[in-house]
């Protein structure tokens, strides 16, 4: 139910968000048309951000508690990441090729975000594997809690490395007179429907992992219950 | 190339994606509850 209302409301305010975006805000004076890529590509990296830290939270929770749950959440939010940080990195690309003349420059935010991508990327694919080898076994668990510790290490590098290392990449958040006040209007509106969107994903990939959870248990509560059947 | 074609596969990509994702994930929980609620009931 709570779903369903989630996905109700997520739909219609990235919908209005969107057509305030799009048709009442003007086109940007050099970038034109394609600088209205800047409304989904910023607000992604920051639910990227906000789930992945959530993700490496959980984690810790888990090594110190192990309890299913921890994990259940901080794998949830990393897989959430994981697509939200894919996002960034095809967005990106798309808006550099007519603005910088190339898709991709080894530029130091740009590097940065590919390395949490590739590592985001792994823990998808460790946690995979790992599973498919000992179904509900805790090395999958743990091995992906010090993935996604390690991932969320670079988060204050990609945030500072246009400070640190003077790459290319644009940092308008940063310059006051980066954004004009109806563009970051603009942006916040963009923001919190996106991140609601990234919120209803992570709930439905955490639910998803509560039911296969619950399948599994009563799955075995049966077999139980047949050998018992039998042997009387 | 046109700046209108990359915005327009910037959005493309946007609503793809994690429509995509929303569709897969969406039909998979309905299964699991639908399997949930058959081996509750033959219990």
């Amino acid at each position: 139910m709570t779903l369903w209302f989630l996905l109700g409301l997520s739909a219609s305010s990235l919908l209005t968000s969107l057509i305030y975006v799009l048709l009442f805000l003007p086109f940007e004076k050099t970038q034109g048309v394609v600088q209205k890529i800047f409304y989904f590509h910023v607000p992604s990296a920051f639910s990227m951000y906000a789930f992945l830290i959530l993700g490496a939270i959980m984690a810790v929770f888990y090594l110190i508690d192990r309890r299913v749950i921890y994990d259940h959440i901080s794998k949830a939010a990393m897989y959430t990441a994981c697509l939200f940080a894919g996002l960034v990195i095809t967005s990106g690309p798309i808006w550099a090729k007519p603005i910088w003349g190339v898709y991709w420059t080894w530029d130091p935010r740009l590097t940065t975000t590919f390395i949490v991508f590739i590592l985001l990327l792994a823990y998808v694919f460790a946690r995979q594997v790992l599973e498919d080898r000992e179904r509900g076994g805790m090395k999958s668990s743990v091995i992906g809690a010090i993935l996604a510790i390690f991932a969320v290490v670079d988060i204050p590098l990609i945030h500072f490395s246009v400070r640190l290392w003077r790459g290319i990449h644009p940092a308008v958040l940063k310059d006051p007179h980066g954004l004009t006040p109806a563009f970051a209007r603009g942006l916040q509106v963009m923001i919190m429907s996106v991140f609601l969107l990234a919120t209803l994903i992570c709930l439905l990939i955490f639910k998803y992992l509560q039911l296969k959870q619950r399948v599994e248990q009563l799955n075995i509560q049966k077999l139980q219950q047949t050998e018992r059947n039998l042997s009387s | 190339m046109n700046t209108y074609v990359h915005f327009v596969m910037g959005y493309i990509v946007f609503w793809l994606i994690p429509f995509f994702m929303l569709a897969y994930l969406i039909t998979k929980v309905r299964k699991l509850e639908k399997e949930v609620k058959r081996l509750d009931d033959s219990k």
